[in-house]
């Protein structure tokens, strides 16, 4: 008698793919893939088979190609990784992945036609010779920040710590070259002031996503106001957008403000000018010192 | 400052031509007399004997040392305030080092002295402004008068000084009218405005102006019609030495105008919907300010509700990640979405509640669009529109406001953080042409706050996307591959058993097949080896799309898999996937001859189809 019967009520895999258009020579990239099962009711594993015939010696899989799937887990996650090797054409590379479910021991059910469930990955990989600088900005944060605050002449502006979470989709290291914000009043009709970030923003690398920061200084007091943000890569505004922004009285917040660099031009230079005629007073008094003891032995 | 040139009077000239005339013709006659010009007169006289002579010496008047002045400025640019003094100061000395009196009269008709216990009075018809105590010779005699609301605006005024004594008291007939033009007759009374209404055209919203209004007047109109001012005070403290609002502050001031006044007022944002006290003030531009009911009275500063308001880029879907569906055939759970909403009457209500209470949004696939996906239940689609209108057991969403985001009434806005679950159908939007059927769309969510009076915010859609995933996904529904018991050299005739395979996620289905050999001993680890007598090949085994006659099909292979051109399309329900049906046949092979059991595995690989054949 020949017979079969379901033996795994389902399978998927999310996304189906592993893709890229810009990797360049010795480029890695890694994409995880989610394995799922609706009904996890009892162990099994994944065996992964590549089938690339030119290029599978880059693909490899993180986890190994037998990976398990343990009883009551829904979902398991493959890394994918591709590391591009030095020399190779640039071109278009396409192959699959097969995942096929299995028993964790091999066993099928004696006197049937065992049926295991896969799911087949679709590999479409480029690579290219040239660099591309590009990102998208998946999610923004504008929190509350405290209003600057004067100590003695020196006024301390307040600020502004625009979260950005950027997915590197080029294949260089890559930040904004510039976030800016036109702050108006509440009604959004007057214009306050115009910011530009101070810090030096941290670089997602290729294929990357990461969360960044840009610092901005504000000299507003404390209230409501509407900023118009953007985000540059270069010339092209990678993003753009209105927000609300609360300055709150100094000292509501236990967050750290501007130091010295969130001086203006004028009170930077009040503290430096001083300091470096200290000093030149300083190095002159040591030479008239050092030239007086070389006359006296002389 | 008027200088009062007409007001001058010459006679003080005269009254010295008058004293020097006299003194002349004194002087005329003792000179006569001294040089025994009339000698023989007298002689005549002693011839007579003796006679009695008398003369009465007349009281001489006090003479001005210092002429009358306003000791402070009375003009018409810093007139004096009804019910303020005006104050007159000058000084004279007597040759009988008697008392005097500063008499200060409206007119210089001769004035009548006094006595020593009765004022002197001001000449006919004169009007008597001020008179000063008895002020011994030599001092500075000071002489004031209140001034009300029933004088006129412009008074003229002349000084006098008359002896303060009881015999043959006398006025000096020359008078003062001021040194110089900023002390000088006349004075001028400032009246109080009139108010007789005040009120603003609240309500409004935050951000918007409120004029004030006051029906108001003066009556002064000397040189130039006095101006006006309307101070709008938060609280009844303005005061009339400062002419400014207390602690409470200033809401508004109209410009210095005659007449009506209207002051301006742009309401901060934030403010609570609630009233607020508005107090009014007239004040002159002299600083006088109105009296009556009106002054002071509160208008009653409305500030109306405004609807919240959410700006598209602070909301953000599935914090910024592709969206992932993880249940095949199921609810993924534990999407996030993040929405900051913004309202000009605070975050905080007056009763220090929370402002806004409440949202409607939705979850939709970026072509469905945020009108056709506008919140309600009856957009809801589990493929593509998740509204918050449909209850929890259709879709459950759960949104909880930041109890930290809110820190008072100064702050606009509030935070809030959902979470949600996808059906395993919504659709994919990732990749390519060749992935997805909407590849150029993504998943964004539109948002409306709505505030504790229910005014609900424009529905604002996300400026930031994401794309949700493919999930290739398959189930078989088929128990058995219900192949029967066959005789060896014989087939099952057609491709008669059945496989069906469900598309348990969110893409049409194809798959690709493939098998082992069967034989009685097969297991993964030790598969079939290669007898004629024992071993079912693996290509004896045949499928196809429709029940073809066992030799039309595919045969199976162990080592290349077959595509079958499925089609299964994109499943669209919740509760039921598409499906397709594989056809399978068999022969068993003429030269096998061990019966029983046999067995075999086959691999049903799933394969996303092309999107033009998901049925969309």
């Amino acid at each position: 008698m020949l017979g079969a019967q379901n033996v795994y009520a389902g399978f998927g895999i999310t996304p189906p793919y592993v893709r890229n258009t810009s990797l360049t020579r010795n480029s890695v990239y890694e994409q995880q893939i989610l394995m799922v099962r609706s009904d996890p009711n009892k162990p099994l594993k994944a065996l992964i088979t590549v089938d690339a015939p030119e290029f599978a010696d880059w693909i490899s899989i993180v986890e190994g190609d037998s990976i398990p799937l343990p009883q009551g887990e829904t979902k398991v996650p493959m890394t994918v990784r591709v590391v591009v090797p030095d020399g190779v054409d640039f071109k278009r590379y396409e192959g699959v992945i097969r995942i096929k479910t299995a028993a964790p021991d091999d066993q099928v059910s004696a006197g049937a036609v065992s049926i295991s469930l896969g799911a087949q990955v679709d590999i479409d990989l480029t690579v290219i010779d040239k660099e591309i600088k590009d990102f998208k900005v998946r999610k923004i944060s504008l929190p509350d920040l405290n209003e600057g605050h004067k100590v003695g002449w020196l006024y301390f502006p307040g600020k502004i710590r625009f979260g950005m979470t950027l997915e590197n989709t080029g294949n260089v290291n890559v930040a904004p070259s510039e976030v800016s914000f036109h702050i108006y009043d509440a009604t959004g009709k007057v214009l306050l002031e115009e910011v530009s970030h101070t810090n030096r923003i941290k670089r997602v690398e290729p294929f990357a996503t990461d969360d960044v920061i840009a610092e901005l200084p504000v000299h507003l007091k404390a209230g409501s106001y509407i900023a118009r943000y953007q985000i540059k890569n270069g010339d092209d505004i990678k993003q753009e957008g209105e927000l609300t922004l609360s300055v709150l009285p100094y000292g509501s917040l236990q967050v750290a403000g501007y130091g010295f660099m969130g001086l203006s031009l004028s009170h930077k230079a009040s503290i430096i000018l001083p300091l470096l005629a200290l000093l030149l007073l300083i190095g002159a008094g040591l030479y008239a010192r050092r030239s007086s003891r070389a006359l006296k032995k002389t | 400052m008027l200088y009062n040139e007409s007001h001058k009077l010459p006679l003080s000239t005269a009254g010295k031509v008058t004293v020097l005339t006299t003194l002349m013709g004194v002087l005329v006659f003792a000179f006569i007399f001294l040089l025994n010009l009339g000698s023989k007169e007298f002689k005549t006289v002693e011839a007579q004997s003796t006679a009695t002579t008398s003369v009465t010496v007349l009281n001489t008047p006090p003479q001005w040392t210092e002429l009358a002045y306003e000791q402070t400025e009375s003009s018409t640019s810093t007139p004096t305030n009804s019910g303020d003094t005006v104050t007159w100061v000058g000084t004279a000395t007597d040759s009988n080092s008697e008392n005097y009196q500063l008499l200060i009269c409206s007119t210089n008709a001769t004035p009548t002295p006094g006595t020593s216990v009765v004022d002197p009075q001001c000449g006919a018809g004169a009007t008597l402004w001020a008179v000063s105590a008895s002020t011994a010779s030599g001092v500075q005699a000071s002489a004031a008068t209140t001034t009300t609301e029933a004088f006129v605006e412009e008074n003229d005024w002349v000084a006098w000084i008359c002896d303060a004594i009881d015999t043959n008291a006398r006025c000096n007939s020359t008078y003062s009218t001021g040194l110089n033009a900023t002390n000088s007759s006349p004075f001028y009374v400032n009246h109080r405005p009139t108010f007789t209404l005040f009120y603003d055209d609240s309500p409004a919203g935050p951000g918007s102006v409120v004029n004030f209004y006051a029906s108001s007047s003066d009556a002064d109109v000397i040189d130039t019609a006095d101006t006006l001012q309307l101070v709008v005070c938060n609280d009844p403290d303005y005061n009339t030495s400062t002419n400014q609002c207390g602690a409470g502050g200033t809401l508004a001031t109209s410009t210095l105008s005659t007449g009506d006044q209207t002051a301006s007022y742009t309401i901060v944002i934030p403010t609570q919907d609630q009233d607020y006290t508005a107090y009014g003030y007239i004040v002159d531009e002299h600083g006088h300010e109105a009296t009556g009911a009106t002054q002071g009275s509160d208008s009653t500063l409305s500030v109306s509700n405004v609807a919240p308001s959410v700006s598209p880029a602070a909301i953000t879907l599935n914090g910024g990640s592709d969206i992932t569906l993880t249940q095949e055939a199921g609810e993924t759970t534990g999407f996030t979405l993040q929405f900051t909403a913004t309202d000009n009457n605070s975050c905080e209500n007056a009763s220090a509640g929370d402002e806004i209470t409440g949202y409607i949004l939705s979850v939709f696939r970026s072509g469905v669009g945020s009108s056709t996906c506008d919140g309600t239940s009856g957009s809801y689609n589990a493929n593509n529109c998740y509204p918050s209108g449909v209850s929890s057991a259709i879709w459950n969403l759960s949104c909880t406001a930041s109890s930290t985001s809110c820190t008072g009434p100064s702050d606009t806005t509030q935070i809030y953080d959902c979470t949600f679950p996808l059906w395993y159908i919504a659709d994919s939007t990732d990749g390519t042409s060749t992935v997805s059927y909407y590849n150029t769309e993504n998943w964004v969510a539109a948002v409306s706050p709505i505030d504790d009076d229910f005014a609900t915010g424009t529905y604002s859609v996300g400026s930031t996307g994401q794309e949700l995933n493919s999930l290739l996904a398959m189930a078989l529904n088929t128990a058995t591959i219900p192949y029967g018991e066959l005789e060896p050299g014989t087939d099952t005739g057609t491709l008669s058993a059945t496989t069906t395979v469900a598309a348990t996620g969110n893409v049409g289905l194809d798959q690709e097949l493939s098998g082992a050999s069967m034989c009685p001993t097969y297991s993964g680890v030790t598969p079939c080896t290669s007898s004629a007598t024992s071993t079912i090949p693996d290509f004896s085994q045949e499928f196809g799309t429709s029940a073809l006659s066992y030799g039309s099909g595919t045969d199976l292979s162990s080592t290349t898999p077959q595509e079958l051109e499925l089609n299964v399309l994109k499943s669209q329900a919740t509760s039921t996937q598409a499906t397709g049906i594989t056809y399978w046949g068999i022969a068993v092979p003429g030269t096998i001859t061990l019966a029983g059991l046999y067995t075999g595995e086959n691999t049903f690989t799933a394969v996303a189809s092309e999107p033009a054949e998901w049925g969309l």
